[in-house]
């Protein structure tokens, strides 16, 4: 019946949200209510294109969608297909606006970008001193660098006074002279983060001498100063990493520096001693001393080799002779004794080579190998009478 | 938006630092000069350490009367 209702198939509800429930299968399940009455609601996964914000108790939506009866439990519930925040189409008209007309003046063109100081020694920050931006900033940026003097100027962030308290807050940080300045605050709704789009605040982070990070809400919200600050960051706890350089890094980049140089100077050092060592040696080549010791080493290695050839050509002479030796010691007679032939003399000494020089009772010497032997001769024959005249 | 500075920045120093190991690199770099590289390179590291300044520091809260005072984490006070 319901669903052939054509006022009831497009409908749209206006009012607060309460006991929201985002279920794990996608489907969200709330109730709608306004001074009067309430409505149970129900958003498909399916239909979730159709809201664009997180849902959270007490906004104030309009609820697009159809009506039906949920059979199980007889009530019949609003099945939204839309959902947008109530109010949020005015603020975002003049969000709209006011972006365009700053951009046509040139607010946002990086040529007025400052680059961030990769170096600081105070960062300042302009947002709530409670809450979770102030935290995340300071854990951060001490965790990266405890030597970086952080100086909070405690804004109100949000509500009428806002606006006045971070321009203040941006121009007293700037005065004070920090080198980096953080313009932020946590999370919240279009509402709450409405000050940063608010142009007095976007005009003194323009202004702004010091170079101005900005980082209002999450990742997804885009206020009007991340357009104008020098540089956006997505979150506070992403500015502080975008301000503060790891004291590590620097630490290591001076010790670095420490040692090249020291290496280079090493270095230099290094060459002008070896190319003295080589002038020195060069020198000494070319001076008189040395060339007179290279005469006199010289005339030492000439006597060296004039005595060696001596020497060679003495014991040639030597092998030679020992030859000869050898050749004369064949024709010694002593040899042919030591075969068995034997000498033989008279009392004269005189050689005796025939029978005809001894007689009968002559006394003669016979010399053999190791001595001589004195006989006495018994007897003479001659062998044949033409053989004793040889 | 503005350009004066009153001392030379620690990535200033570090540019110089560059350029003074650029010199140092030098092969025709006489000894003198590279000397005095060298002085100012070792100058300009005391410098840096200096500007580190490892002290600790406390987060300051900029009061009302616009005295500075120590910030306590606002857990407590949320």
């Amino acid at each position: 019946m319901f669903t052939q209702d054509y006022l009831l198939r497009g409908l749209y509800v206006k009012g607060e949200v309460s006991n929201c429930k985002y279920h794990s299968s996608g489907h969200i399940y709330f109730t709608l209510k306004d001074a009067k009455g309430t409505i149970g609601c129900v958003m498909f996964a399916g239909s979730r294109g159709g809201l664009s914000f997180r849902m959270s108790e007490g906004q104030q939506v309009i609820v697009g969608g159809t009506v039906d009866v949920y059979e199980r439990d007889g009530k019949y519930q609003l099945y939204a297909r839309e959902i947008i925040l109530a109010g949020s189409g005015l603020l975002y008209e003049r969000f709209e606006r006011l972006k365009r007309e700053l951009q046509e003046s040139g607010m946002f063109a990086q040529e007025y970008k400052q680059p961030i100081p990769k170096y600081i020694r105070t960062l300042g920050v302009v947002t709530a001193d409670t809450g979770a931006a102030v935290r995340d900033i300071i854990q951060i940026a001490g965790r990266r660098n405890p030597y970086v003097q952080i100086i909070l100027y405690p804004a109100i962030v949000q509500g009428e006074a806002a606006v006045k308290s971070i321009v203040k807050g941006i121009r007293t940080l700037e005065a004070m002279g920090v080198d980096v300045m953080i313009v932020g605050r946590g999370g919240g709704s279009i509402e709450d983060l409405w000050a940063f789009n608010e142009r007095e605040v976007a005009q003194a982070v323009f202004d702004c001498s010091v170079p101005v990070i900005s980082a209002v809400g999450h990742e997804t919200d885009t206020t009007i100063i991340d357009y104008v600050a020098d540089l956006r960051a997505p979150t506070p706890s992403a500015a502080a990493e975008l301000a503060v350089a790891d004291v590590r890094e620097i630490l290591r980049k001076v010790s670095m520096y420490r040692d090249s140089i020291q290496r280079r100077m090493q270095w230099i050092l290094e060459g002008k001693h070896s190319k003295l060592r080589h002038l020195k040696l060069h020198m000494k080549v070319v001076s008189p001393g040395y060339r007179l010791n290279q005469k006199k080493m010289d005339v030492i290695s000439a006597e060296i080799r004039l005595r060696e050839g001596m020497q060679h050509l003495l014991e040639k002479r030597r092998h030679l002779l020992e030859l000869y030796v050898e050749r004369m010691r064949g024709l010694s007679p002593l040899e042919r004794l030591c075969s068995g032939y034997s000498y033989m003399e008279d009392a004269e000494g005189k050689n005796i080579r025939s029978v005809r020089q001894v007689q009968e009772g002559q006394e003669i010497h016979i010399m053999v190998s190791d001595g001589v032997i004195d006989a006495r001769v018994t007897a003479v024959q001659a062998l044949e009478p033409e053989a004793q005249d040889g | 938006m503005s350009e004066e500075k009153k001392e030379l920045t620690l990535e200033e120093n570090f540019a110089r630092l560059e350029e003074i190991i650029g010199r140092l690199e030098d092969e025709e770099l006489p000894l003198e000069e590279a000397f005095q590289a060298y002085t100012e390179g070792m100058l300009l590291l005391g410098q840096c350490n200096e500007q580190i300044d490892r002290v600790e520091k406390q987060v300051l809260k900029l009061g009302m009367d616009g005295q500075l005072e120590e910030f306590e984490d606002g857990e407590d006070r949320v």
